[in-house]
């Protein structure tokens, strides 16, 4: 009969678009990553929290790590560590978390949440800066106690703020600031805009504002030093490629930018 | 003849869309007269004119010697009852009556005791509390004439008083108007399209038609003579 | 009437009411998601902490006065909105879509525009600096900050409220004597009062929630500007519990505002 014939071919084609399809989606997987990590064969996204001091850097040492390996793409988002370090710990998924100061790091190796140890690659230092113009004629960090200056901190619990705090401790300043921002480049943003007389970012921030803001010398500053800690999460989903960007970041090359935008040696 | 001074007298030209309405009629106190005429003939325009709703192009509208044209509603002691009765919702009974006191210059309290008696001539004592949404037709439409009575105007004008009534009561309800209105003591104009309502409530009877008068004179003398193919039929429903 | 339209109406109806029960869901759970994970037995401790009170004192003070601030300068405008409908096509657009402004841009892109107009180098702010007057980091900018993004809630309830009322009662009003001004007082106003107050209820809730626009123009100092959506976020961040109870704070605030209204004063409900 004519129906029964019709079915068969049917049925034939069926199976051959079966194996074919199988034959298809394991071919990949026949080509996983070597277990020797060979970099040139990671792929997939890679999800990077970190601080916000760390735009600049992140931002361009992603650009160049995505060149050397074209299968992987690179995500980051920047913000203050403390609200960063609290996401990881509410569950939000990432790869990589980098931070600007150990103790918010601590919250989530603390709660179980990083891959192995962080490892320490950049430190940073607070400095002082001004609006180009310098409405408030500071010229140290004293002059920031003088009534009616106006002038923009981080929060202290954020690592810029609490760097802060330690900062004109040792100065043995009290400064009654106008806000306290939720991360670095807020407070930027204030002293940029020309809406407070002073702010205290990191070095590396000053250095990435340009001609925007003017830079004065903190002599003490050297000695409030923050260090900036990397970590792989354990609930990372692409680890391989986590992992090589972390050593990426470790690297020569990403050292190298590191101490270009003004971070100190880890 | 020149007009007298006393009573109502229009004669003015009001727009209305794309023709002109020209009313010309004079009305005595005592004597009602009935504005009728076809939908979109231009009643409304003159009521609306009358009362200061609307400008006038050009002409006059005397009240008992005073000029009305220039002036504001406010200002023109012109009563109306408007076809939705247009009570405020937001006030009693009492308060509607009592408005056009307080408008007058009174405080509240004084106000409400000296729209008491009008509420008792309205046959209303008893709704004083209640609001206008809890009224009945006819009951609404006793506050309303109540209300513009109370703010003693010098002229009165009702614009389709019975359209916004159950056909039940009508009746009962122009019987009990026609008395209200022989008490008032200026002069009245009633807007309608109804003949049941002309031979109960006026006096006289004016006919607008395009916004021209085609007919005036008394109900009698329109039945024995209607003017124009309209009239006739206001009269024949005014024998059915 | 045919038995099977009967029949094929009772379809629609189910799927209508499962719809619904989500939407629901999304709306409530979250709450309940707060009442849920709240530290009950550290909160009285953490209600009485000096930040707690301090938020909740401020938000409440800037909310009323935003509120305030809202109606006084809202209520003619929606005036004008209502009376709109009588303008050329363009200008009349021109005219709603300005007011939606606040409605369609970030919070945080709203506090930056009034930054470059009122902070110390703003377009007018560099004025205002010259006779010594300073926006940001007062009080008063975050009330601008929160009039800024409550105020078309209002127009638009009042707008509303106007264009609903059967605005013929002030020709009653006029004819038994009342100029003007008197038909506004004694017959506009009370007759749109239930949208004015439904306006004022949705106007305030908004202000309390602002953060961006805040944040960004007023900057964050406890006692000054840091609001209860602020402190309540700051916190999120080291003191979880802190957080929770901070927005439990914000919850029972806007619950109570909206209970103790009466029902015809609730957005969405007439009289």
């Amino acid at each position: 009969m004519a129906r029964p014939a019709v079915g068969r071919r049917l049925v034939a084609l069926a199976a051959t678009g079966c194996v074919l399809a199988l034959a298809a989606c394991s071919a990949p997987r026949a080509a996983a990553p070597n277990p020797t990590g060979a970099a040139d064969r990671v792929h997939g996204v890679v999800t990077v929290l970190a601080a916000a001091s760390l735009t600049e850097v992140f931002g361009g040492l992603a650009a160049r790590f995505e060149k050397l390996h074209p299968d992987v793409t690179i995500t980051e988002s920047f913000g203050g560590s403390s609200a960063l370090a609290a996401q990881v710990v509410q569950g939000a998924p990432a790869d990589l978390l980098a931070t600007a100061d150990q103790a918010t790091m601590k919250t989530v190796t603390d709660a179980g949440l990083a891959d192995g140890a962080p490892i320490v690659f950049a430190t940073n230092t607070l400095t002082l800066v001004v609006p180009p113009s310098n409405p408030a004629r500071v010229t140290t960090i004293a002059d920031l106690a003088k009534p009616g200056v106006k002038v923009a901190l981080c929060d202290p619990t954020v690592p810029c703020g609490s760097a802060a705090l330690r900062l004109l401790a040792a100065e043995k300043l009290t400064v009654t600031p106008v806000t306290l921002e939720m991360d670095v480049k807020a407070v930027l943003t204030k002293v940029e805009l020309d809406e407070v007389d002073a702010g205290l970012v990191y070095l590396t921030d000053a250095q990435a504002a340009g001609d925007k803001v003017k830079r004065l010398a903190v002599p003490g500053a050297a000695d409030v030093v923050n260090r900036y800690p990397v970590a792989v999460l354990a609930g990372s989903t692409n680890k391989t490629a986590a992992r090589a960007f972390e050593r990426f970041i470790l690297s020569t090359t990403g050292l190298g930018a590191l101490t270009a935008a003004g971070f100190g040696a880890p | 003849m020149s007009a007298p001074a006393q009573g109502l007298h229009a004669r003015f030209v009001a727009a209305r869309g794309s023709f002109r309405v020209e009313p010309r009629f004079d009305v005595a106190a005592g004597r009602p007269l009935a504005l009728v005429g076809p939908n979109g003939a231009g009643k409304t325009t003159v009521l609306h004119a009358l009362a200061g709703h609307l400008a006038v192009e050009s002409g006059s509208i005397g009240l008992h010697g005073r000029e009305l044209a220039s002036l504001p509603p406010e200002a023109r002691r012109v009563g109306v009852v408007f076809q939705d009765f247009l009570l405020f919702p937001h006030l009693t009974v009492a308060d509607n009556v009592a408005y056009g006191i307080r408008m007058r210059g009174a405080r509240r309290a004084p106000a409400r005791a000296a729209a008491l008696p009008w509420l008792e001539r309205f046959d209303l004592g008893g709704l004083a509390a209640r609001f206008p949404h809890e009224l009945s037709g006819g009951q609404a439409q006793r506050v309303a004439l109540a209300r513009a009575l109370a703010a003693e105007p010098e002229a009165l004008l009702l614009d389709e008083p019975m359209a916004a009534l159950d056909v039940e009561v009508r009746d009962e309800v122009r019987a009990e108007l026609a008395g209200y209105l022989r008490d008032f003591a200026g002069p009245t104009v009633i807007v309608t399209h109804s003949a049941a309502d002309v031979a109960a409530l006026a006096a006289d009877v004016v006919v607008l038609e395009r916004g021209a008068v085609t007919q005036h004179g008394s109900w009698a003398a329109l039945r024995a003579a209607p003017a124009t193919p309209y009239v006739a039929r206001l009269v024949r429903q005014g024998e059915e | 009437m045919r038995r099977s339209a009967g029949a094929r109406r009772r379809g629609p109806a189910v799927a209508v009411w499962v719809i619904a029960a989500v939407a629901l869901g999304l709306l409530v759970l979250p709450l309940l998601g707060i009442l849920l994970s709240a530290p009950w037995p550290q909160l009285p401790a953490l209600l009485v902490a000096p930040e707690t009170v301090q938020a909740l004192g401020l938000s409440v003070l800037t909310g009323v006065i935003s509120t305030a601030l809202c109606l006084v300068l809202g209520i003619p405008l929606a005036v004008v909105l209502a009376r709109s409908v009588s303008w050329p096509v363009v200008p009349r657009r021109l005219l709603r879509a300005a007011v939606t402004i606040p409605l369609v841009l970030p919070p945080v892109v709203g506090g930056l525009a009034l930054l470059l107009l009122l902070g110390r180098n703003g377009v007018l702010g560099r004025y205002l600096a010259l006779l010594g007057v300073t926006v940001p980091f007062t009080t008063g900018a975050v009330v601008i900050a929160q009039t800024f993004v409550a105020m078309p809630f209002l127009v638009f309830a009042v707008e509303g409220a106007l264009r609903g009322a059967d605005r013929r009662v002030e020709l009653a009003a006029a004819s038994l004597g009342a100029s003007p001004w008197q038909v506004f007082r004694t017959v506009t106003v009370p007759l749109v009062a239930p949208g004015i107050a439904a306006g004022a209820v949705l106007c305030f809730a908004r202000a309390l929630g602002e953060f961006g626009a805040t944040i960004t123009f007023a900057g964050s100092y406890p006692g000054v500007t840091r609001t209860l959506p602020i402190a309540s976020y700051l916190a999120s961040q080291t003191d979880l519990d802190q957080s929770i109870a901070l927005a439990l704070v914000l919850l029972v605030v806007s619950v109570a505002v909206l209970l103790g209204l009466r029902d015809r004063w609730l957005p969405g409900v007439r009289g």
